[in-house]
């Protein structure tokens, strides 16, 4: 294969890559994703007690625990939610958060559902492999 | 005699191995004995070191290797720089995690400083890949590879320091989708190395030169070079992302097809009587075959998973878990133990014990992977019926899963732990011929 050809392709794709990142920092923000100081705090505990280590949110992070997209069908409020991060379980340590710190978290697992949640229940397989919503 | 520079990055890579095999197997224990080590070293802390352990592992030893075959135009300094770079990153990652001082991300948890000098270490080494690339002509694919590598894992990288601006931090969305691009593509950047290594080795022990030469294996470089920059999409179709996002993700995985097909083909060339009977003895050519193996059922997982109505119900199960370990532990690893297996000992016949090792490492990985599935379909069942049972019920009915996937995981860990320590005596003892 010709050095001239190469350059070109490998620099067109190297360009592709530029680009591919501009368009997405350039989207505008959605108002059902942008969090609130509270959310955003909350986003920083989760950070900080590697919670990503057993939980998931919307796919991403460890199987050991449930994902927590979804969380007010599985802890539906604030009171339920800070006797377990508190006290934990068998294979859940406790983590002795301020009501504050417990809000600030919950308020951001509540955040994550405002976009609406994406389960096969919800949507429908096209014949091409594309899925949509029912 | 000249040194080999790479010597010392594939000695820490081994330790590194050892590491993540041993913690590896820890954590796998945690999914059978609810509270396994919870008090002294739990789950939320034996996970991060067990892939912090696996990333140096492959990101040091993959480097290592390139570094072995690259035998001019680099500056030892800058090499042992960021050697050290890594070192330290390493090091006081791990006391992060033991301490309990997290705040990063997927797979970076230590917080933003930690990562910030692999990322410094990446500059140094593009910076001397770059010096030999332009030192070097003719130009084979595999230098092309490697200069797409060492580029590519300097900005997926950084795209991953995006979420510190505060505007994406607070955007959902954009940050999930910016995560999920830079991890995706990351991998791509860390393969284009290890198959730059693959494509060396394959030159060397002989067999395939015309391969290398060939206007198909240009074609094939940047086809994965295209799935490195657009394929990650796939990974985001239950984010509620941006539509295009998604689509482009899947038209663009359905091109690896085309790699399926060429690797099916290309599997069956290297597997006929005669090359077996000339190469049954080398370590390195067992290894190599191992990963094209791999490279074959972990290529089919993975685009029947990039379907969308598949990945509707695979996403967030250990089915995505089965196709991560059969890429790194089946791929990337056996690529880099075969390139490893070459410097050490050459073209010397594998001993019997050595065999041994070998086929276990690979019988035990095929449980492994089949467990990981098996639980993944569980899940998916779960997932389907709208989870009506509770999630401590699902984990129950995995049960026979995760005991498969705990106990094959222990053997994975000694086979591979003997051929690790071997090669990590070898290195330690002697050192490895240039070319």
């Amino acid at each position: 294969m010709k050095a001239t050809h190469i350059h070109l392709i490998w620099g067109t794709l190297l360009i592709s890559w530029i680009v591919y990142l501009g368009v997405l920092l350039a989207e505008p923000v959605k108002s059902e994703s942008l969090l609130n100081q509270t959310e955003q705090q909350g986003k920083q505990l989760w950070q900080k007690h590697n919670c990503q280590s057993c939980h998931q949110l919307f796919g991403l992070g460890g199987y050991l625990g449930p994902d927590l997209t979804s969380i007010q069908n599985k802890i539906p409020n604030l009171d339920a939610f800070q006797i377990l991060v508190n006290t934990g379980n068998q294979t859940m340590p406790a983590y002795n958060l301020t009501p504050q710190e417990a809000d600030a978290l919950y308020q951001f697992l509540l955040a994550q559902n405002r976009p609406g949640p994406i389960t096969p229940l919800n949507h429908k397989a096209d014949l091409n492999g594309w899925i949509s919503k029912k | 005699m000249q040194k080999s520079l790479g010597k010392l990055y594939l000695i820490f890579g081994l330790f590194c191995l050892i590491l993540t095999l041993f913690f590896g197997v820890m954590a796998a224990h945690s999914y059978i004995i609810p509270g396994f080590w919870k008090d002294l070293l739990g789950f939320q802390q034996l996970r991060p070191i067990h892939a912090s352990s696996a990333l140096f592992w492959i990101l040091v030893s993959a480097n290592g290797l390139v570094i072995h075959f690259q035998t001019k135009s680099r500056n030892k300094w800058i090499d042992n720089f960021a050697l050290a770079l890594l070192a330290i990153a390493y090091v006081s990652m791990i006391i992060a995690y033991v301490k309990q001082d997290f705040g990063g991300r997927e797979y970076w948890e230590a917080g933003w400083p930690f990562s910030s000098l692999v990322l410094a270490a990446f500059v140094l080494l593009f910076i001397n890949g770059l010096r030999f690339f332009i030192g070097t002509k003719p130009r084979k694919v595999y230098h092309w590879m490697w200069l797409s590598g060492s580029s590519f894992l300097v900005l997926c990288m950084a795209e991953n320091f995006l979420w510190l601006i505060p505007g994406i931090h607070a955007d959902t969305v954009k940050d999930l989708t910016l995560q999920w691009k830079a991890n995706g593509a990351f991998v791509g950047a860390w393969n284009q190395l290890i198959y730059g290594v693959s494509f060396q080795l394959m030159e060397k022990i002989g067999g395939k030169d015309a391969v290398v030469e060939s206007k198909t294996a240009y074609g094939m470089f940047f086809l994965g070079l295209f799935n490195l920059i657009f394929n990650w999409g796939h990974h985001v179709y239950l984010v509620p992302t941006y539509a295009y996002v998604k689509f482009i993700g899947y038209t663009v995985s359905m091109t690896e097809w085309i790699f399926f097909i060429r690797i099916f083909t290309d599997w069956k060339k290297s597997l006929p009587a005669e090359l077996f009977k000339l190469r049954k003895q080398e370590g390195t050519y067992w290894f190599l075959v191992a990963s094209e193996t791999w490279i074959m059922l972990n290529m089919g997982l993975a685009i029947l998973m990039s379907i969308p109505a598949i990945n509707l119900y695979t996403h967030g199960t250990h089915i995505t878990v089965a196709h991560s370990m059969g890429a790194t532990i089946g791929i990337n690893s056996m690529i880099l133990l075969g390139g490893i297996w070459f410097m050490a000992f050459g073209n010397k016949p594998m001993s019997k014990w050595n065999r041994f090792w070998f086929w276990l490492s690979q019988s035990s990985l095929l449980v492994l992977w089949l467990s990981l599935l098996m639980a993944g379909i569980i899940k998916s069942i779960w997932n389907s019926e709208g989870q009506k049972h509770a999630f401590a019920f699902m984990m129950q009915q995995s049960g026979i899963a995760f005991k498969l996937f705990a106990w094959s995981g222990s053997l994975l860990m000694l086979a591979l732990g003997a051929i690790g320590i071997q090669l990590l005596l070898k290195l330690i003892k002697t050192e490895p011929k240039l070319n």
